[in-house]
């Protein structure tokens, strides 16, 4: 199908098929892991019920974050008229689609009882930030759907009418949206959509906020854990949150987009954009360590302490402060000096938009560390019950099985959808214009 | 291979348990001596709560035992919401020996990775003054659980006997009510059994639990594998007449239970003693778990 | 709740189905059971909802008393009263009794009918509440396997049980490996006449009263019988059948016994007591020797219930003693609810003695010493109870008030170091009474009254500390031979060698003697298991004397007792070991050389001082030197070795050249045993028989002396048999000891078993046949004319002990068959007592008053006469009859040193586990703990560079390098990791018993060549026995109390070896 669309659009390259090629073989590899765990249960993890949350959670709230980040950027061209960012508008929010998705799917495949999530929609409590959450998401959801159609109806409507596969595809997809022949019409059309766009993506902000400083409550509410405790979670969330979602855009861009002056300066304003965030974090991480360590209490310390002199501390050490931290932002300054601006930019999105995943990690793992009572790691003791973790290779697997599936899906998606304007679509649209006039 | 060194369940007799355990009830009540005839608990609106037979109680010379036998009989007698259950665990008296937890592990069939009662051991002092504080720890059945506003689907909630209930069949496996509670009280069913990796599963890993008077086969996937566990005061053997088995087998003697709202149980009385206090009170989490120090 | 209506209504074929599937592939039940599990939940969705909570909707099976049976348990030996709680014919839940005032205190009235007591559960332990597991375990053995490799290569096959039969009796070439000799071979002597002439024979060789040559020539014809003809007094050929049960119980053993002794003619029977407290047991008896039956008092116990003040010394009351379950609450009660105080003497912070007022950290082996310096101090301050000592009979004691008295006054020779008799010293003798078996004539001992020497038994009191001279002869009182003794030693000198302040002593002493007669101190192995452990306890046991606190409420008690269930008393049906026509006599020396005076053998004759190897005239039960003293052949070889729920390579200290006894088929061509698992010394047998477990067994154990209630549990048949079903004397019955011991005797026609075992048409063809006899004189009771029987059991009682045996097959409980065993008459009293499991009294009918009901009523020795008297068989010098402060020394008298080694090693046991056999019970061992530790206090951490988690591999003289080599190509090191605590005195390292398994189903074997794997949980930890001191004398044996006949456990230094 792939390459039945490629070919149409006459870019396949052969890297393009053999990087499908390997997308299909890690998510097939996935599938078997998730079959598995779907059949034998939790089992297949390496969690524990002292660590009770470990890769998935940390996933999910990182495509969470991915998601709001990406949505939060995209408004600031539909509700904001940060025109300059108006190329990476479409991108980013169906980044944001696919990154929510994933998010869910991620929180899904966790359940104990996965053919159970419906209850969550039938038998609701309210007073769950989970709950919440789940609603929320699906608004959000389906904000981020509605914008995507109404921004992308007419080129659906117009490529629709080439036919093929793809034709079909988008013509089913426009939901038989025709745009108006004449100009002005469709002027108003696109005015009117621009319109809903803007306020869907204002309704779409503070859902996003919710979304993701919601998901930051769903640890910040626990009293039991001092590390989540406390108000500030949500904010820090939230900016990590916007970190990744401007890295993952500026990654996507540097590769996906216009190479033109224009976006050469658009990439620039990415970057510099994810390095404030990034900047952001590292400050609120400072704050948190610095007072954390000051209060001496072993509640806080050790949690510190086991994040950055355990096992994990690599995690801490290269993710959460090189990869997070210190290496998109050395990038990023050194892109502005070097010829190859595209490539230190694009570099510094993926390292900062992966590097992200350490901090997510950091936020779920190391809260389960240190024993609610002292000496309740040692009471009674097996694997199931250790006060440590490392994902099992199911866990992995599957993991890197989703994220393929999900890398797969969004870079077909970026091919079958008029995400840019590439020539292909202006064609498209003036013969559609053309021909509505010869009609006329 | 399992011929020669497991322990074969062919000579054993299996059959249906619900429908024998029926049939034999029919039959005990038709064998029980009369006078001794089976008691049902609650008069009239609560008999469907304890639809259970109560053997009658041995006269005997009144230990700490017997009393909160009758205490619980008494408070039996009560509608639920009028009950409220509570654990009283004497400190000074607890030995530190974990018999309640192997009594707990065995009594509701838990598999490994649950267990809803460790305890815990310290050491405080220096050489040749110290000593070794043993704190048992089942869930404390908060009167304000933090475990139970996190549920997405109020799988788990209060009581009106005040005991904090996870109904297996409602709850998702989300895992969020485990670290909410702060005394790691929770635990997730993996679906892992103790025989795993050796020759044969053994034919009790197949016994039903009867966590809140209901059977709960742990086969597949089927709950309780897949949910969060955790100490229910034993409600099925409470609601049956008798004591939880953490209670029945306190090596020490340091365990008490019964009815803080009948001021005249054993409980009442201990849990009125200066001595008393709560775990992470500051919490705000209002335990039904008492210590005494 | 359909679906789970559904699932339990599953017939018996599916759900076995079910099971094995699973064993084939985890993975397919789990799959259909996600489909199963999935589809019932969508009426939910279509709107049911769930209930705002959930109310019961199935009664729980585990409060009907069908479901309920009564046992003793055996996870540890404390005998603890069992519910076995049954559900779908499987064992799921044990509980306490509440007929047992063990398992609740104060217990329920006796006859209490079972539906009423079902309500009540009492209390048991963690491995008690874990006995599922022992049971269930998925390593437990069902058939009879045979090595298919060297002894010990861990190869096996399983075979028919009648064909393993078959070929222990006759023997032959069993492995390719030539000849091995057969039981029939071993069992020469068969005539029971003429074992019994031989008997006496051997008896009058030893008094001197026979020569050998005279002993030749009389059995001239019988010669080729003996092992050896120059040495008549080794007894016969049949001795070289050699039988090894550790743990084995009472009535299991009289039916052991019936057969090692009785049938094969073998004098060689040892359980475990040396590796346990024996010198407890012989310090003790020697204390309370009754002359006349020549026995005594094995053990004193406080009533902690009710007294004021106790020292646990060298035990607690929390960890191991005479358990946990019985004692812990009893104290505990006294610390909240009385004004009960305890101190505790361990080098290490035990539970116990994280509760104590006062925890005194004595140095390992300190224990006489500390015990020394509190007799001198209380003799010094005159804080005994003169009163209680000047009484020199128990009449002068009655009219004190008092039930015991103590021989402080009685005169004792200081030439001889002997009591001075009444003829000595020219008192009348009333004339001996008419000899009777098994009795002595009474012993007429002197005091010094204000009016000269009389006989103990006709003064009202003597003089205490009194020197002087009878006719000439030089005598002392008891009291004044102690003052000196320990006088000899100043109290600093005490302290120092206990490693404890002179404040602790006073401190101790005066507390000890502030509480009049409601004090008491309990010992166990902790000062026992030295080399003058013997002494040590008997130092202790002194200090009670001083106090005289035998017998009272609050004050020491002997135990509760029970009843004559062995059908010892008149007029009990059953006298069990008299119902055994054609019984052989057994004589000769046994392999330990135990309860044997060396001088007495023509081996002394042979030999002379030092003696090859060490007698032990006053001990008894000695385990640890059976295997390497048939490794020496010394004194004679063994052909035939028997071991039954035993497992000396893993539990006796040094347990290297045990092993490398049992490897060797030249060195004990035949190993048989019987277990239920492939255990650490089971490995090396060559047969191997499935034994049933303790849920499976029957025995009358007795009871543990804590509480003093009188009490007789039963151990029976509560869960179906696991082991193969086979046809012996044609019925049916599961593989266990007994099994093989019946199918071994109908296989050589051996006397006492089979149709006409216990007489004529009284058959003993089955277990039953001899335990529910036991039962029935249980049931009868001690009196003559049946006053003290049972009522006999209901319909309805009848009808419940039928119901609640319903899951169990016939091969075990046919009601007819059991019926006959005892006989119609007595048939529903055994219901009664086997409804109860068992037979007990109430709490309080243990006390009259402030007495406690079972007393001890004869004279504490603080001088043993008997110790006095006897020679060391090494060093050939006489023993002392009071203790004083003593070097640890090896057999021959050279004292311990072990230089190079810097840490005292002590071992300890834990409230979860039981010796070598709780690794598989999953639910407390393993998880509770699964791995000991090296305890280090932490300023020999820093001395020694250990830290908190360094693993570390323990080295002692015994085993330089910390390896044990298994002799199968297999080596086990020593390795542990290292916990630093302020809770072990420095200077010592604390290692916990019960891990380190290296068989056990830790490790891999192979059967019928499919390969098993060990289980890791199982082989956590380690065990440091093999590292534990050698005699410098036998050189394969543990250094043993000469005296006390018990193994060393707690002398052994060692060195932590940091592994990286
Ligand atoms: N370091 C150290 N060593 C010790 C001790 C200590 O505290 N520290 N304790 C000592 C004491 S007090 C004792 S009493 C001894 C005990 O020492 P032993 O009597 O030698 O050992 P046990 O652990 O009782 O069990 C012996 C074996 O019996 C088998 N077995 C288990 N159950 C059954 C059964 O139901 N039937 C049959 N036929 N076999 C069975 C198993 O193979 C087990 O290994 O150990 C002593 N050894
Ligand atoms: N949990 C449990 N209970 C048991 C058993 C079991 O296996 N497990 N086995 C039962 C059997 S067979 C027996 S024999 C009893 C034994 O019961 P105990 O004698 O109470 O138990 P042990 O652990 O053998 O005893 C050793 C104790 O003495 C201390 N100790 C070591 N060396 C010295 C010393 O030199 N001086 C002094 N004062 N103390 C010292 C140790 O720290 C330890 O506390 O327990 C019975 N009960
Ligand atoms: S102890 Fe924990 S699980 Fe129990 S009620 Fe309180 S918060 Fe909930
Ligand atoms: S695991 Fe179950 S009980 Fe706990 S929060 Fe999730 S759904 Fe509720
Ligand atoms: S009350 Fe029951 S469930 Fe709770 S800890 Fe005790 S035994 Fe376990
Ligand atoms: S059973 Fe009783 S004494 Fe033992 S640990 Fe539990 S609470 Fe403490
Ligand atoms: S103390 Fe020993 S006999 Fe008693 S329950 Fe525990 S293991 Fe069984
Ligand atoms: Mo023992």
């Amino acid at each position: 199908m792939q390459a039945e669309f490629g070919a149409a659009r006459g870019r396949a390259g052969r890297g393009r098929v053999a990087a499908y090629a390997v997308l299909a073989a890690l998510g097939l590899v996935g599938m078997v892991a998730l079959a598995l765990r779907m059949q034998q249960g939790l089992r297949t993890t390496a969690l524990t019920s002292s660590v009770s949350w470990g890769l998935w959670v940390a996933l999910y709230i990182y495509f969470v974050g991915l998601s709001a980040g990406s949505f939060l950027l995209s408004t600031l061209v539909y509700v904001f008229g940060m025109h300059r960012l108006e190329r990476v508008g479409r991108m980013a929010l169906l980044s944001a689609f696919f990154a929510l998705a994933g998010a869910l799917i991620f929180i899904w495949v966790d359940l104990g009882h996965p053919e159970r999530f419906w209850e969550v929609f039938l038998f609701p409590n309210y007073r769950s930030v989970m709950t919440v959450e789940t609603f929320l998401y699906v608004a959000y959801l389906i904000l981020i759907l509605a914008e995507l159609w109404l921004l992308m109806r007419e080129d659906m409507a117009v490529l629709g009418l080439s036919g093929g596969l793809r034709g079909r595809l988008l013509s089913l997809l426009s939901l038989g949206y025709r745009p108006p022949a004449d100009p002005a019409s469709l002027e108003e059309e696109r005015r009117k959509a621009g319109r809903w766009v803007k306020i869907l993506g204002s309704v779409g902000v503070p859902v996003a906020i919710g979304v993701h400083g919601g998901t930051g409550a769903i640890f910040a509410v626990v009293q039991a854990r001092p590390y989540w405790f406390g108000g500030l979670f949500p904010i820090v969330f939230l900016v990590s949150a916007l970190a990744s979602g401007a890295a993952l855009v500026t990654f996507l861009y540097a590769v996906f987009g216009e190479r033109d002056e224009e976006g050469e300066a658009l990439l620039r304003t990415l970057g510099g954009l994810t390095v404030l965030f990034l900047a952001l974090d590292l400050l609120f991480l400072a704050s948190e360590t610095l007072t954390a360590l000051y209060s001496r209490n072993p509640e806080h310390t050790e949690v510190w302490r086991a994040m950055t002199g355990g096992r994990y501390a690599a995690v801490f050490w290269i993710g959460q402060l090189v990869m997070a931290g210190l290496a998109p932002i050395a990038l990023v300054a050194a892109a502005g000096k070097v010829r190859s601006q595209r490539l230190f930019l694009g570099l510094a999105g993926a390292v900062a938009a992966a590097g992200v995943l350490a901090i997510r990690l950091n936020i779920v793992i190391p809260a389960f560390v240190r024993p609610e009572i002292r000496g309740l790691d040692t009471a009674y003791q097996g694997a199931r019950l250790a006060y440590s973790y490392f994902p099992s290779f199911g866990e992995w697997a599957t993991t890197v099985g989703l994220v393929a599936l999900g890398v797969l899906a969004f870079s077909v998606s970026l091919e079958v959808l008029p995400f840019m304007e590439t020539p292909e679509v202006v064609t498209a649209r003036a013969a559609l214009l053309g021909s509505r006039r010869q009609e006329g | 291979m399992e011929r020669t060194t497991a322990a074969p369940p062919s000579k054993r007799e299996k059959r249906g348990s619900l429908d024998r355990t029926r049939r034999n009830l029919l039959k005990a009540g038709a064998l029980v001596p009369a006078g001794l005839a089976v008691a049902r608990a609650g008069s009239t609106s609560q008999a469907a709560e304890a639809p259970q037979s109560m053997p009658a109680l041995p006269s005997a010379p009144e230990g700490p035992m017997l009393r909160m036998l009758k205490d619980l009989r008494r408070a039996l007698q009560k509608p639920v919401e009028q009950r409220r259950w509570t654990m009283v665990i004497d400190l000074r008296k607890c030995i530190g020996c974990s018999a309640c937890t192997v009594a707990c592990i065995a009594e509701n069939r838990l598999p490994p990775g649950v267990v809803y009662r460790p305890v815990v051991e310290e050491e405080v002092g220096r050489y040749p003054n110290v000593t070794r504080p043993f704190l048992p720890r089942p869930c404390m059945q908060c009167d304000n659980p933090p475990c139970v506003p996190v549920c997405p689907v109020s799988a788990t909630y209060k009581r009106p006997d005040g005991v904090v209930e996870i109904n297996y069949e409602k709850c998702i496996g989300c895992r969020y009510c485990i670290p909410a509670c702060p005394y790691g009280a929770r635990y997730f069913d993996w679906g892992e059994n103790w025989t795993d990796g050796t020759p044969a599963r053994q034919p009790y890993e197949d016994e039903p639990s009867h966590e809140y008077g209901r059977v709960w086969r742990r086969r597949g996937r089927g709950s309780p594998v897949g949910n969060v566990r955790k100490c229910q005061f034993c409600l099925h053997r409470v609601e049956a007449g008798m004591l939880p088995a953490c209670v029945t087998t306190c090596v020490g003697g340091a365990t008490y239970f019964g009815d803080a709202s009948d001021p005249k149980s054993l409980v009442s009385e201990l849990a009125a003693e200066e001595r008393a206090f709560r775990l992470k009170e500051e919490l705000g989490t209002r335990p039904k778990v008492i210590y005494l120090r | 709740m359909e679906r789970e209506t559904k699932v339990a209504r599953g017939g018996a074929g599916e759900e076995i189905e079910g099971r094995r599937e699973f064993l084939k592939t985890g993975a397919l039940l789990g799959g259909a059971a996600l489909a199963a599990g999935a589809f019932p939940r969508f009426p939910r969705l279509l709107g049911m909802g769930f209930p705002p909570y959930l109310k019961p909707t199935h009664p729980y099976p585990l409060a009907q008393p069908e479901n309920v049976l009564y046992t003793a348990c055996l996870q540890c030996q404390i005998r603890c009263l069992l519910k076995v709680k049954v559900e779908d014919g499987v064992v799921v839940k044990i509980d306490g009794s509440p007929y047992s005032a063990k398992q609740l205190y104060p217990n329920i009235p006796y006859s209490t009918p079972p539906w009423e007591a079902a309500a009540v559960d009492g209390k048991i332990c963690p491995k008690g509440q874990a006995g599922v597991q022992t049971h269930y375990d998925p390593y437990r053995l069902v058939k009879v396997l045979k090595r298919a490799g060297p002894r010990g290569s861990g190869k096996w096959r399983t075979v028919d049980f009648r064909q393993a039969i078959r070929e222990v009796v006759e023997g032959g070439d069993l492995f390719g490996e030539g000849h091995v000799p057969g039981l029939k071979e071993i069992r020469a002597l068969k005539d029971a006449a003429l074992a019994k002439e031989m008997a006496e024979d051997v008896a009058s060789l030893r008094k001197g009263k026979m020569t050998v040559e005279e002993f030749k020539a009389k059995h001239r014809d019988h010669l080729d019988l003996l092992i050896d003809p120059d040495h008549p007094d080794l007894g016969p050929k049949n001795n070289q059948f050699v039988f090894l049960p550790g743990r084995i119980n009472r009535t299991r053993s009289d039916f052991a016994k019936r057969f090692v002794h009785g049938a094969l003619g073998s004098v060689n029977f040892f359980p475990h007591t040396s590796i346990c407290e024996l010198a407890i047991f012989v310090a003790t008896r020697e204390a309370t020797l009754d002359p006349i039956t020549g026995g005594g008092v094995m053990h004193l116990k406080p009533d902690h219930a009710n007294a004021e003040f106790v020292i646990f010394w060298g035990t607690g009351f929390a960890e191991a003693n005479f358990g946990v379950t019985p004692m812990a609450e009893l104290v505990t009660r006294g610390l909240v609810e009385r004004n009960f105080k305890f101190a505790v003497v361990d080098p290490r912070l035990s539970k116990s003695a994280a509760k104590a007022w006062k925890w005194v950290p004595v140095k390992p082996g300190g224990d006489l010493a500390l015990a020394l310096g509190m007799i001198r101090w209380i003799l010094e301050n005159g804080r005994f109870d003169s009163r209680y000592l000047e009484n020199p009979n128990i009449e002068a004691a009655k009219k004190d008030g008092e039930t015991s008295h103590t021989d402080a006054t009685w005169l004792v020779r200081t030439d001889t170091m002997t009591y001075l008799r009444a003829g000595e010293a020219g008192l009348p003798v009333p004339p001996p009474p008419p000899a009777e078996p098994g009795k002595n004539p009474p012993e007429w001992y002197v005091v010094m009254t204000p009016s000269g020497p009389a006989r103990y038994d006709q003064a009202e009191a003597g003089l205490l500390d009194f020197e002087g001279e009878v006719r000439g002869v030089p005598v002392k009182t008891v009291f004044r031979l102690l003052k000196e003794k320990v006088f000899a030693r100043s109290l600093e000198e005490y302290a120092r060698e206990a490693g404890v302040e002179v404040a602790d002593v006073v401190e101790l002493a005066r507390e000890f003697t502030s509480h009049g007669k409601k004090v008491g101190i309990d010992v166990y192995r902790g000062p026992a298991k030295h080399p003058f452990g013997f002494y040590a306890i008997h130092a202790i046991n002194t200090l009670v004397a001083l106090v005289g606190s035998f017998n009272w409420k609050g004050g020491m008690s002997k135990g509760g007792g029970g009843w004559d269930d062995l059908g010892g008393k008149k007029g009990q049906p059953y006298p069990v070991a008299k119902m055994h026509p054609g019984k052989l006599t057994p004589f000769g020396v046994n392999m330990s050389r135990e309860g044997l005076k060396y001088e007495e053998s023509t081996l002394f004759k042979r030999d002379g001082y030092p003696a090859k190897r060490p007698w032990y005239p006053l001990a008894f039960e000695m385990y640890h030197d059976v295997i390497p003293a048939a490794g020496a052949g010394y004194p004679y070889p063994v052909k035939v070795l028997w071991l039954h729920m035993a497992t000396p390579a893993y539990s006796v200290p040094g347990g290297g050249p045990q092993i490398e006894v049992l490897k060797d088929p030249r060195k004990i061509p035949l190993v048989i045993a019987t277990d239920i698992v492939i255990g650490e010394t089971s490995m090396y047998a060559d047969y191997i028989f499935p034994d049933i477990s303790y849920l499976e067994q029957w025995a009358s154990p007795g009871d543990v002396p804590v509480p003093p209630v009188k009490s007789n549990p039963i151990r029976q048949p509560v869960a179906a048999p696991v082991t193969e079903v086979v046809k012996v004397f044609g019925e049916e019955m599961p593989i266990s000891m007994e099994a093989v011991m019946l199918a071994i005797a109908e296989e050589m026609g051996l006397p006492g078993f089979g149709p006409d075992g216990f007489g004529p048409g009284l058959p003993l063809t089955r277990p039953e046949d001899f335990y529910l006899k036991i039962v029935a004189n249980l049931a009868f009771g001690d009196k003559e004319d049946g006053s003290d029987s049972l009522p006999d059991a209901s319909e309805d009682e009848l009808a419940l002990f039928r119901r609640a045996r319903r899951h169990l097959p016939p091969s075990v409980f046919q009601e007819e068959r059991w019926r006959r065993a005892v006989g119609e008459a007595l048939w529903r009293k055994v219901v009664y007592v086997l409804n109860r499991g068992g037979r007990f009294k109430s709490v309080e009918s243990a006390y009259e008053g402030e007495r406690l009901s079972s007393r001890f009523e004869g004279a504490f020795h603080l001088f043993l006469e008997r110790v006095s008297k006897a020679r060391d068989s090494i060093t050939g010098k006489r023993w002392e009859g009071l203790a004083g402060l003593l070097q640890p020394s090896y057999s021959d008298g050279t004292p311990i040193r072990q230089e190079g080694y810097p840490l005292a090693l002590i071992t300890y046991k834990e409230v979860f586990a039981t010796q070598s056999r709780t690794p598989g019970v999953y639910w407390a061992q393993p998880s509770l703990a699964p791995q000991n530790f090296a305890l280090v206090n932490p300023e020999d951490g820093r001395a020694l560079g250990l830290g908190d988690g360094d693993l570390v591999r323990v080295l002692s003289s015994t085993l330089p390098d910390g390896v044990l080599d298994l002799g199968n190509g297999r080596r086990v090191a020593l390795e542990v990791r290292v916990k630093l605590t302020e809770g072990v005195r420095p200077g010592t390292v604390a290692i916990s018993h019960h891990y380190g398994h290296w068989a056990y189903g830790a490790h891999e074997v192979e059967i019928d060549g499919v390969k098993i794997p060990g289980d890791p949980r199982r082989g956590g930890g380690v065990v440091v026995n093999p590292a534990l001191l050698l005699d410098s004398h036998t050189r394969t044996s543990p250094v043993t109390d000469p005296i006390g006949g018990s193994a060393v456990f707690f002398q052994t230094r060692v060195r932590l070896e940091k592994v990286t």
